[in-house]
């Protein structure tokens, strides 16, 4: 059972404080919470939808639709709960200060539960249409027609007297009575009474079980359903859980559950009952992934679990950082003066779409191969190296000697530090014979005069991209190689433009 | 006697999910949060900072006492800056959205099934160009380390079986997130297209008054990302383990202590000779342990604090030290208070702050041990609805 009472004391002042003047004089309570459809009548005014925070006066009648429920926290912290299809009034509430003050709620029809607060429990009455109830330390519940009235009681004691007779019952913790319009009362029940040991005629039998048993109730359990209570002849009284009635009636042999749990002061959905908790952490868990900002924990929780790192995070999509410290182009195989050229266009070949700066071109004129590198070096957080670029393979071996044993080819080799070694050659599809090459009129020495027209095959731009983990701190070479095979007559060369490497995280 | 109170601060302090879907109240509530965080890297001129703004808007709508509908969205705006020299980078703008819905359906008191729709809207900065890329930061120092990302479409379900009323549940779930794909690197416009996310859950959970206690398994799997259409990574299933406890003590404090552990399957990368997707050699994740105990406490009526400190560990990788795979240990640790104050009429202000820090061992390249400084601190004000 979840009483929460601290956290109301005081309440009055604050009904004082967000009340109209007119109203907050005459402020007993307020709605800490709702299942719609619930109203609520002050004395005097139209019937309103309740509204969570809504604050309840003396002479206020509270109503609640078959779906409806209500909670009112009272000033001293006491609780009434409302289930569906049920009507009270607050005739009275005076609350001065703690075992002060004197209330009486009528019941008018209903199911209905109530948690005492600091008043004098002498001094808070429960009337029913046939019945008063007197309550010690209590939460009980009550079942409610203007035939009967059913009261069990939870927690504490509660004293059940006819209006008609003025007959008093004590109705003892885990035990629950009804008395008819006749005065009649039935034999009290304790939790674990059986159906059949119930036995009683007038008004209803009623329905033992514990807790406990409730969870093998062999019997169909439905919502309470618009117009079924206590005048229906069933009853009572097994709580399905800590704040839920099951109510059976006797003539249709059906049970029906009236929850209360949704509305229980407190109560927070996720924090403190059991079946809440669980839902809530495993709806928690099956989210978490669903966006970025939606795995950012919570604040309450912001330091609770370690950090997701996003696979895309992992595999260096988001490759954090900008341009990495690079060298520039060395030629190391070759002279650089013959090999090696920067212009802003290779004859007829201009820069790709997307491409920037110079056309970089390697060639093999008169030699067997001939070799560039270029080093990055990491910084001591980045592991993810990212390479991006463009290339052309243009070889004036092109169109007289593909498919012969002078197939020209570039390769391109990525080290790193340690000793990994990625040839991305296929990148580029690079050799005479492997690649799908197209002509070109017109390029520039040296593979100008080789054929008609000066005429070369290229791969056309392509554009490369690389990826790889490497060791922070390290570095990572590239190296462009452009092979001269069989002959060094036909010269070849590698065009690069826009190469960039970064560091991701 | 359930101790309210007590219980009330210790859920608001660590019981609450992660995660959207849960209830902030019988109703719903909006919340906006704006939290804080810097970090710097001793020794050296490297730092940061990110603010993130979250508007949180929860919102349940009841069907029935036992049905119902809980709403949940998150919008956010974030600012994040990078000040280290060569490295610095900013983004500023919407984060993306996330909106959820969830069913839920107490069908019996033993079997309570739910489901749940989360969607990830692309508001959100996505491409990054050029020094932006720089405010991407490290997960450890700061929240978000994505702006933006694609259209995701997470669906899932589960149900909580009550084995006692009050003490003991399991819960189990499954769910898909299919997600969409989208631009992340602007300088290559590459198009990168995140496999879909596949999460399941076992869990067991006891309740009394004055324990609450639980044992889960979580396993995470995903497809294959592709770049462009081609194959690129696939991260190795996650298996995460959490164990967790609270004890009420009295009416107004709480203790409590959890602990996660992360194990993780092989990466598979692309490529190029095989233009396939190869799984490591080795097991190239850390796994990660973490740690945290906090006490709650309720210090009067409207006001509540609750401090923790937390500590975890990255275990190095199976990768030998001169490996360009090999990451070495982190360790990480954070103190932080916050404390709530609740104001009249529904309104709830809340505070916390944090110091702590991480050190990253050295290596064989980066012979010093890297030591960072973080400092948080957030605001939070929320309303009932």
């Amino acid at each position: 059972m979840i009483i929460s009472k601290s956290r109301f004391v005081g309440f009055a002042a604050l009904a004082l404080c967000l009340s109209s003047p007119a109203v907050a004089m005459e402020a007993v309570g307020r709605i800490d919470n709702l299942v719609p459809a619930a109203f609520h009548t002050p004395p005097g005014a139209e019937q309103m939808e309740a509204r969570h925070l809504d604050l309840v006066v003396r002479d206020e009648t509270l109503t609640t639709t078959d779906a409806g429920g209500l909670l009112i926290t009272f000033a001293d912290g006491s609780e009434l709960t409302l289930g569906p299809n049920s009507t009270a009034v607050i005739d009275e509430f005076v609350y001065p200060g703690p075992g002060q003050g004197n209330a009486t709620i009528e019941l008018v029809s209903g199911v209905f539960r109530f948690v005492s607060g600091q008043m004098d429990e002498a001094q808070v009455d429960i009337d029913t249409p046939v019945a008063s109830i007197g309550i010690r330390g209590t939460v009980i519940y009550a079942a409610v027609s203007q035939e009967a009235t059913v009261q069990v009681t939870q927690k504490g004691a509660a004293f059940v007297k006819s209006k008609l007779t003025g007959e008093i019952a004590e109705v003892e913790q885990g035990s629950a009575i009804s008395v008819n319009r006749q005065g009649q009362f039935s034999a009290k029940i304790p939790y674990g009474a059986s159906v059949d040991e119930a036995g009683l005629e007038t008004p209803a039998v009623m329905l033992g079980l514990v807790p406990e048993e409730v969870q093998t109730f062999p019997g169909e359990i439905e919502m309470l359903p618009s117009g079924a209570d206590a005048e229906a002849g069933g009853i009572v009284f097994a709580l399905a859980k800590p704040t839920d009635m099951l109510i059976h009636d006797r003539d249709t042999q059906r049970t029906y559950l009236a929850g209360f749990l949704l509305w229980e002061a407190g109560y927070q959905p996720g924090a403190l009952d059991q079946s809440s908790i669980a839902r809530s952490r495993a709806i928690g868990v099956m989210t978490r992934r669903t966006g970025a900002i939606g795995s950012a924990a919570p604040r309450a929780t912001r330091a609770a679990r370690p950090r997701d790192r996003g696979n895309d995070v992992i595999a260096g999509v988001l490759t954090g950082g900008g341009e990495l410290q690079q060298s520039d182009w060395v030629v190391t195989l070759g002279n650089a003066s013959i090999h090696y050229s920067e212009t802003a266009n290779y004859g007829p070949i201009g820069l790709p779409e997307g491409g920037a700066g110079p056309i970089i071109a390697l060639n093999n004129s008169g030699v067997p191969e001939t070799a560039m590198v270029k080093t990055f070096t990491m910084g001591a957080g980045q592991r993810v190296f990212s390479l991006s670029g463009f290339a052309n393979f243009v070889t004036s071996e092109f169109p007289r000697f593909v498919g012969s044993q002078y197939n020209d080819t570039v390769r391109v080799i990525l080290t790193t530090q340690s000793g990994q070694q990625i040839d991305i050659t296929d990148l580029f599809t690079a050799s005479v014979n492997g690649s799908n090459l197209t002509s070109v009129l017109g390029v520039p020495s040296p593979l100008a005069g080789q054929n008609v027209g000066d005429e070369a095959g290229q791969t056309g731009w392509r554009r490369f991209l690389q990826r790889l983990r490497v060791a922070p701190g390290s570095t990572v070479t590239i190296e462009v190689r452009v092979q001269n095979v069989s002959d060094t007559a036909l010269p070849s060369t590698l065009l690069i433009n826009n190469v960039n490497g970064s560091g991701g995280r | 006697m359930l101790k309210t109170s007590a219980w009330a601060l210790a859920c608001a302090a660590v019981l609450v999910a992660p995660g959207l879907a849960q209830g902030a109240g019988p109703k719903g509530e909006i919340a906006q949060q704006l939290n804080y965080k810097f970090w710097s890297l001793d020794g050296t001129a490297a730092e940061g900072w990110q603010a993130v703004a979250p508007l949180d808007l929860t919102y349940s709508v009841g069907f029935s006492a036992k049905t119902r509908l809980d709403f949940a969205a998150r919008a956010a705006w974030v600012v994040s800056e990078n000040l280290t020299p060569l490295d610095s980078g900013r983004v500023s703008g919407f984060s993306d959205t996330v909106a959820g819905v969830t069913l839920v359906m107490e069908a019996s008191p033993t079997f309570q099934p739910f489901i749940t729709l989360d969607l990830n809207i692309p508001t959100g900065i996505t491409a990054l160009k050029g020094s932006d890329k720089s405010a991407v930061m490290d997960p450890d120092l700061v929240d978000l380390v994505r702006f933006g990302e694609g259209f995701n479409v997470n669906l899932s379900a589960g149900a909580v079986f009550l084995i006692s009323e009050t003490s003991w549940s399991v819960t189990a779930a499954i769910g898909w997130n299919m997600r969409g794909a989208y631009v992340a690197d602007g300088d290559t416009g590459e198009l990168f297209d995140p496999g879909d996310q596949l999460t399941a859950l076992l869990r067991a959970q006891y309740l009394s008054d004055t324990i609450y206690g639980a044992v889960s398994v979580q396993y995470f799997d995903e497809d294959v990302s592709t770049i462009d259409g081609f194959d690129y990574f696939n991260p190795g299933d996650q298996i995460e383990v959490n164990a967790e406890i609270t004890y009420v003590l009295d009416e107004v404090q709480s203790v409590s202590a959890s602990v996660f552990y992360t194990t993780s399957g092989r990466n598979a990368y692309h490529n190029f000779f095989s233009d396939a997707v190869i799984e490591e050699n080795v097991d190239g994740n850390g796994d990660y342990v973490f740690g945290q105990i906090a006490y709650s406490r309720v210090l009067s009526e409207t006001v509540s604090a609750t401090i923790a400190a937390t500590y975890g560990v990255r275990t190095e990788n199976d990768y030998v030290a001169a490996d360009d795979l090999f990451i070495p240990s982190r360790s990480y640790w954070n103190i932080r208070a916050s404390a709530d104050w609740t104001l009249p009429g529904g309104w709830v202000l809340a505070g916390d702050v944090g110091y702590g820090g991480v050190h990253d061992d050295g290596t064989v390249l980066v012979p010093d041990d890297r030591d960072y400084e973080t400092i948080s601190a957030g605001l939070a004000l929320s309303y009932a609805l």
